[in-house]
């Protein structure tokens, strides 16, 4: 699994667990009813607003720098022009040399595309889309040899799930 | 109150949820037929496929969920007090013959016809149907789709008509005013947006929130649609990059069209049930101040994955993140005060209660999930993945699915005037809903978090062993539907109650 999946997935399970435990508590709470100061408990949703906004901001400055935007190729990278179009894609060049970066330049022919890199054993690698009358940008290095896939990762009609590329990873 | 105007609001209601129920029957069908082929449990053709697709997201998301809502939304409004008036009445009715009109046209133009351009029709695709269909379809497809709009630009006309109404005891006669006093601004000014004896109802304001954002959502997607209808027959055309923003200027709060009214029957039933008022004091207002804003200028976070080139789109996507987080504060602060509404009450558990609990479980956790989704270094990795199908599940289907069948369960005896069906079909049918539910969208999530592609008739291999195991999971979900539906049934073709019944 994707590195970044395995995250998402770790931290998501606990916040569903954090949350499970905190509805059975609720639950539970039901079976001893009780008054509460509900005036008191709707000023302190002030307090719980300021641990969303911060929670929220912590989880904003982790993550906006790293974002696919803006990155252009430096000197010495691997140029690989990728045209998609109903069901294929036109890679070209279809081998890289690992450790040195690739500018992946997109376009498409007809309609939305996406352009979605796997390693031959089906781990996500990386994704952008291709908008026709644009040309997009992505790069990336890779470090392992091998053959990768490319899946088309916007749904463009009858085939969609035929068009498979693929380009080869060169030591 | 008026007689005649209770009247009208149940007779609208009933009409509402029968028609969105069969709706449900018809994409739930949908639904499963195309989960099960992907498990090669009857193989559908490619095309067959992606055209069912295409009618189960728009059936289910618009012609059952919202269509659902956006009928309780009346019965609500009429039991606060606000009771439809004559442009209020004339507009719910446009919306039902709208709505019904509209669906019907994407069941004839995907099913029959073979339309498979996907609830999003992502322009130009449905110009590039590699064989599949024609112009015509096309044109009518957009055509339904358009009708389907404006279905919900004359609910919010109605909404908003009547939002305002008398029941309001909004001390200003100016329509403005009175509109910022429905969507809870008394809360923050309370001189300036007075109301007199009583302060807003907490359920009226996310109705007055999502009347006036789906106008805004929704015209830009009318426009473009007419333009599309016109692209079927002429030498026209649109910027891609351009046509992709207005989807999802609509797109994304459409969302909201299915969980804003869902928000305003939880505020109202969850309250009764605990046999308390809502735990909630003026910053809930604030959070809906954020919502009114926030909610039609957070569409980019849909093409966080478009970023062309010498476009402004990465700095429009940049922006987003922020934006959609401040989105999230609604929810937190919703879920909060109907939590402490809730904790340590008398609650009363019932079928149509424990629906209404596991929905705020369900939107809690969806909720979590979207923020993945709302995360660019995140969406980076889940973008077009099962991930997505699984989070909007989750939302769609156990957030306000569950709050459809608890409002049903807790409305129809009221509504028909006779004594639900079943009470213990009821909760087979809503726990059998939650766990099946829940554990097919945790399914897709895991298969997505592993790289599975969404939109894929037939899945690469890597996948398809999830995709099996969700099979026996598929058919307890739509089993426990059966149940809903003979309840439902059953429960308007039953018994009345008697008077002296009802009086005790």
């Amino acid at each position: 699994m994707n590195p970044t999946a395995i995250l998402i997935a770790v931290s998501y399970g606990i916040v569903v667990v954090i949350g499970v435990v905190l509805f059975l508590f609720l639950w539970r709470s039901t079976k001893a009813p009780r008054d509460v100061d509900e005036k008191r408990l709707a000023h302190q949703e002030k307090g719980w607003l300021v641990v969303v906004v911060l929670a929220l901001l912590a989880l904003l400055f982790a993550t906006i720098f790293f974002t696919p935007y803006g990155e252009s190729a430096p000197p010495g990278a691997q140029v690989v022009t990728v045209e998609a179009q109903q069901f294929a894609f036109l890679i070209s060049p279809s081998s890289v040399r690992a450790g040195v970066p690739v500018a992946f330049r997109l376009t498409s022919k007809d309609v939305n595309h996406g352009f979605g890199v796997y390693t031959e054993d089906d781990e996500f690698v990386l994704q952008a889309q291709v908008v026709p009358e644009f040309t997009t940008e992505v790069v990336h290095t890779f470090d392992e040899p091998g053959r990768y896939k490319v899946l088309c990762l916007e749904y463009c009609g009858l085939n969609h799930h035929g068009m498979v590329g693929q380009f080869e990873v060169l030591p | 109150m008026s007689h005649e105007a209770r009247e009208l609001a149940r007779r609208l209601t009933l009409w509402y949820l029968a028609a969105s129920t069969l709706i449900l029957a018809a994409s739930g069908v949908l639904g499963s037929t195309i989960r099960m082929s992907q498990a090669d449990v009857g193989r559908l053709g490619d095309n067959t496929w992606y055209a069912l697709m295409t009618a189960h997201g728009l059936g289910a998301f618009i012609g059952w969920a919202a269509f659902a809502v956006m009928g309780f939304s009346w019965w609500v409004l009429d039991s606060m007090g606000f009771q439809l008036r004559r442009f209020g009445a004339s507009m719910a009715w446009l919306t039902f013959w709208l709505m019904v009109a509209g669906v019907a046209g994407v069941v004839v133009t995907t099913v029959f016809l073979g339309f498979a351009g996907s609830w999003v029709f992502l322009y130009p695709l449905p110009f590039f149907p590699a064989g599949q269909w024609g112009d015509v379809t096309t044109a009518l497809f957009l055509f339904s789709v358009l009708l389907a709009g404006l279905a919900i630009v004359t609910w919010c006309l109605g909404i908003l008509h009547t939002v305002v109404g008398p029941a309001l005891h909004a001390v200003s006669k100016n329509p403005v005013n009175r509109f910022f006093t429905a969507i809870g601004f008394g809360y923050l000014w309370p001189k300036r947006f007075a109301t007199n004896p009583e302060p807003v109802p907490y359920a009226l304001i996310p109705l007055g929130v999502i009347g006036l954002d789906m106008i805004v959502a929704t015209l830009p997607l009318a426009g473009l649609l007419v333009f599309m209808i016109v692209e079927s027959f002429a030498d026209v055309s649109v910027d891609p990059l351009l046509a992709k923003n207005i989807l999802w200027w609509f797109g994304h709060p459409v969302v909201y069209l299915l969980l804003f009214p869902a928000v305003a029957i939880y505020y109202f039933l969850i309250p009764k049930y605990a046999k308390r008022p809502l735990v909630a004091g003026n910053i809930i207002a604030l959070a809906w101040v954020i919502a009114v804003i926030a909610n039609v200028i957070v569409w980019a976070h849909h093409v966080y994955l478009d970023f062309p080139a010498d476009t402004i789109q990465p700095a429009i996507n940049l922006v987003m993140q922020p934006m959609t987080f401040s989105l999230t504060i609604p929810s937190a602060l919703s879920l909060y005060s109907l939590f402490f509404t809730i904790y340590r009450s008398d609650f009363e558990w019932n079928a149509a209660s424990t629906s209404l609990v596991l929905g705020l479980v369900s939107w809690l956790l969806a909720g979590l999930s979207g923020v993945v989704n709302a995360t660019i270094a995140f969406d980076a990795v889940v973008h077009n993945s099962l991930w997505i199908v699984g989070h909007f599940h989750h939302m769609a289907l156990l957030n306000i699915g569950l709050v459809i069948f608890g409002a049903t369960y807790h409305f129809l005896p009221e509504l028909t005037g006779r004594p639900l069906w079943s009470e213990t079909a009821a909760r087979w049918h809503v726990w059998l809903t939650f766990f099946a539910g829940t554990f097919n969208s945790a399914l897709w999530s895991w298969q997505g978090l592993e790289g599975a592609p969404r939109r894929f008739s037939v899945l690469p291999d890597a996948y398809e062993a999830l995709a099996v195991a969700a099979v026996p999971t598929v058919i307890v979900l739509a089993l426990a539907q059966i149940l809903f539906f003979l309840n439902v049934l059953l429960t308007m073709t039953g018994p009345r109650v008697r008077p002296a019944e009802a009086g005790a």
